[in-house]
């Protein structure tokens, strides 16, 4: 079940709001964790199993690294890597066979059979809140949770349980022993929730088959693959941050306070700025629970940027299962932060516009990178995007920019660089309240016409 | 002070309308999917933990509703009067000239999907061969070749420009006849294909019959002893085509929509009395399995007429290229009746679309249904 899907609005959302109004606090939680399953296992009802065997372990986990004496460190290395095996099984089994597979056929040896293995949704995710309640609860940040329904709410709540943010257990502790759902928190998730889906249905999914179709034609001309560049890098923000925005306003809406997860990243004016403000709950999670702990910045240039290059190569790890492609991206960007983090160093930096131009230009042909299926492809429409496949607009994609579609960009854009663009004036008295609070609405309204037409549409950060 | 009053009692009331709204439409939504209920419950057991076909279709069961289908009706309606947007389905070209975005589109790996696909049409070819049954292979040239000077500002990508000619190429080197209709079509006047339809108009339609009848003739397929047909009546028709209906805008008044397609409508007669499908006769010696072109514009009378030969129809709506090929060697008319000819069909936007995992399956044994 996704977010903007007619099942998850017109069934299981009211549905669960009404049964949660129903419940008494003391109850509230349980229904929680179970409508959180059954989301999950709408999906997958096998991979449920696995899901609640993983809860059952991070909670057992962090009860016994707890009471652990001197073995703590042992333990929780131990927990550690039990969790990282299950995601590595599930995320890179097929990618490493496949690998081998194709060496063996290299050398013209017979490939070992192989059956591919599916990726539960939402198992990254899971496995990384699990290390960082883990690794909280032995740094003694806060005890381990004694109540097993609370723990397992935390990491199932149906809000951000397929594709984050990625929520901390300190975040939400309190309130998950102790919450009140106040009227104006409902009305600011409601808020929340509608420009979050308004963000996904009418940009993201209006551009997603132009990204199709250029990211699988062969050879694209330098107009079809920037402009399908273009419409990967919009969808892929009004996805992933129309989601997280769901998220948080399903989460207000029940009483819970997730963080914010995108800062106008595509305003940054160097990489490193970039990644503070994109998908901010993984750049914060790779920071505290790897670079870090890996020494920061703290132990010279040299092994800053091995730290860097080391960080962001894991993190590119951790998007991709089908393609090395997401290896690459995260070395590239480790690349990009060293260059940052020496220039910043010696004092080196360019004018403001020209510093955003050039973060935009590194992120987009980043994105490229990231969205080809294989190296190939991406090389296939790198090239493109620097005009070795000709220049014109090609018929196909001609065809496919509809008014609708023409909108969805212009929107996308207007609605990224409307922060820098409006700035002061953010607090406009009245008619910019009417116009805040009608925009939403109206967006919601449309999206929920178009949700409809359209049938089901997919979320694009699921297979991460 | 009074004004503060105001400004906090205004923000107050804006936020409480966006929480009305939302919980209004999802409670909107949600008592429009309450008669869903108790038949998608009915339908709900144990095999659904693994059956994730029938998970999406026990949803899908749930959540269609008036509601969401005025929505989206409304929504479909509004993008054409407000943008000119027919959908991702529906192009418009020049005037009133509507087109398949399918005919449009260059499919990824569309090469390789030709290339098995006349792999497998000369495979079934040889095994029909063996059981002395005759193949010919029809292609229907897409509505946007014949009909290109009527597609305004869309393009037509030049990477379809040889798809039937090497297609049939294939074809033709396996040995199979084939006949490719575009000749026969773009010469036609008035127009062969419908403004608003994917499909030919009965002009189109009886040219393309008279040339398979024509290539039937040549191959000896055709009875010794003719099942004359004839045109009975002829009357004109005005109405909107599928595009339309896919566009979602055949609900707006006619003022609203594209004008619809004029031309008319024949009544052909044939006179025999084997054609009792379900009787004690056997089935016609010659097949026609195919797409929804095949099920329009009295194709398969004209198709009668021409050859003046009994043709049983075995073509299946939205089969494309493979649909009714599977149901019918599959089926027992095919097992207990077999014809003399196969006619098959073939639209050319289904050429090198992708090919589904039944599809596929079914690629690897034509034959292995009841009908081997």
């Amino acid at each position: 079940m996704v977010f903007a899907s007619l099942e998850f609005l017109s069934v299981f959302l009211p549905a669960f709001l009404l049964l949660y109004a129903l419940t008494p606090a003391r109850a509230k939680n349980t229904l929680l964790l179970l409508s959180s399953w059954l989301f999950y296992g709408w999906w997958s009802p096998l991979f449920l199993l696995l899901f609640i065997a993983l809860t059952a372990l991070a909670w057992a986990g962090g009860l016994l690294v707890e009471r652990a004496g001197p073995g703590r460190r042992g333990m929780l290395v131990a927990f550690i890597v039990l969790n990282l095996g299950v995601l590595a099984w599930f995320k890179y089994a097929n990618i490493v066979v496949e690998t081998f597979n194709a060496a063996l056929a290299h050398a013209g040896a017979m490939p070992m059979e192989w059956q591919r293995i599916a990726l539960p949704i939402g198992l990254s995710f899971t496995v990384l809140q699990a290390i960082s309640y883990l690794v909280d609860v032995h740094r003694g940040k806060f005890p381990a949770e004694r109540r097993p329904i609370d723990f397992a709410t935390y990491l199932a709540m149906f809000g951000h349980l397929v594709a984050g943010p990625i929520i901390r257990y300190d975040w939400v502790r309190q309130r998950l022993a102790h919450r009140a759902v106040h009227a104006s928190e409902f009305a600011t998730g409601a808020r929340r929730f509608m420009i979050g889906m308004a963000m996904k249905v009418l940009v993201a999914d209006t551009l997603s088959p132009v990204v199709e179709h250029v990211f699988s034609a062969a050879h694209p001309s330098l107009a079809d693959a920037w402009l399908g560049c273009l419409a990967y890098t919009l969808q892929l923000f009004f996805d992933f941050a129309g989601y997280s925005a769901m998220a948080i306003g399903i989460g207000a809406m029940l009483g819970f306070r997730f963080p914010e997860n995108f800062d106008r990243p595509y305003l940054a004016r160097n990489l490193a700025e970039f990644w503070r403000r994109w998908h901010i709950s993984l750049s914060s999670w790779l920071r505290d629970y790897l670079y870090v702990p890996l020494g920061g910045s703290r132990k010279g240039t040299r092994r800053t940027v091995l730290n860097l290059m080391l960080t962001m190569a894991i993190g590119g790890l951790w998007h991709g299962a089908d393609s090395w492609n997401f290896l690459y991206w995260g070395l590239a960007q480790g690349i990009g932060l060293s260059v940052v983090h020496l220039c910043r160093a010696r004092g080196l930096g360019l004018p403001a516009p020209l510093a955003h131009a050039a973060t935009m230009l590194f992120v987009m042909l980043g994105w490229t990178l990231f969205r080809a299926p294989d190296f190939a492809v991406a090389c296939d429409m790198l090239a493109g995007q620097f005009g070795a496949h000709g220049v014109a607009l090609g018929a196909a994609l001609s065809n496919m920019l509809r008014p609708p579609v023409v909108l969805a960009y212009l929107l996308g854009i207007a609605w990224v660089l409307a922060p820098a663009l409006v700035g002061a004036r953010r607090h406009a008295g009245n008619g910019g309240a009417v116009l805040a609070t009608l925009a939403p609405i109206a967006g919601f309204l449309l999206s929920l016409a178009l949700v409809s037409s359209r049938g089901t549409v997919p979320f694009l950060y699921f297979q991460f | 002070m009074a004004t503060a009053r105001t400004n906090r009692r205004l923000r107050g009331l804006l936020r409480w309308t966006t929480a009305g709204v939302l919980v209004a439409s999802l409670g909107a939504a949600f008592v429009a999917s309450l008669p869903n209920m108790p038949g998608a419950l009915a339908h709900a057991d144990a095999s659904l933990l693994d059956d994730a076909a029938a998970r999406r279709a026990l949803t899908k069961t749930l959540v269609t509703t008036p509601l969401t289908d005025t929505l989206a009706r409304y929504q479909r309606e509004a993008s054409w009067l407000l943008l000119g947007d027919l959908g991702a389905e529906v192009h418009r070209g020049e005037g009133d000239w509507l087109f398949l975005d399918e005919e449009l589109r260059v499919h990824p790996g569309r090469a390789a999907n030709a290339r098995d696909r006349a792999a497998t049409v000369a495979d079934i070819a040889r095994a029909l061969a063996a059981r002395r049954m005759a193949l010919l292979v029809v292609v229907v040239p897409d509505k946007s070749r014949i009909e290109s000077q009527h597609l305004g500002r869309l393009r037509r990508p030049p990477e379809l420009e040889g798809r039937v000619r090497e297609w049939t190429a294939m074809i033709d080197a396996a040995k199979v006849p084939v006949l490719d209709l575009a000749p026969v079509l773009a010469s036609a006047t008035p127009a062969p294909f419908l403004k608003t339809d994917t499909h030919w108009t009965e002009h189109g339609s009886q040219l393309a019959a008279q040339a398979v009848a024509e290539r039937l003739r040549r191959m000896q397929v055709l009875d010794a002893t003719p099942v004359p047909s004839v045109v009975a009546s002829r009357k004109t028709v005005s109405e909107w085509g599928d595009l339309v209906r896919l566009a979602g805008i055949d609900g707006l008044p006619s003022s609203l929509k594209p004008a619809p397609d004029t031309g008319w409508q024949s009544t052909v007669e044939t006179r025999s009395e084997s054609t009792d499908l379900f009787g004690n006769t056997a089935l016609p010696s010659i097949v026609l399995i195919g797409s929804s072109f095949s099920r329009r514009a009295n194709f398969l009378p004209f198709l009668q007429l021409a050859a003046q030969s009994l043709v049983a129809d075995f073509a299946m709506d939205g089969g494309d290229f493979s649909g009714a090929a599977r149901r019918y060697f599959a089926g027992p008319a095919f097992a207990d009746n077999p014809p003399r000819a196969i006619v098959w069909e073939v639209p050319e936007r289904a050429l090198e679309s992708p090919i589904a995992e039944a599809e596929r399956q079914w690629m690897r044994q034509p034959f292995a249904g009841r009908g081997r």
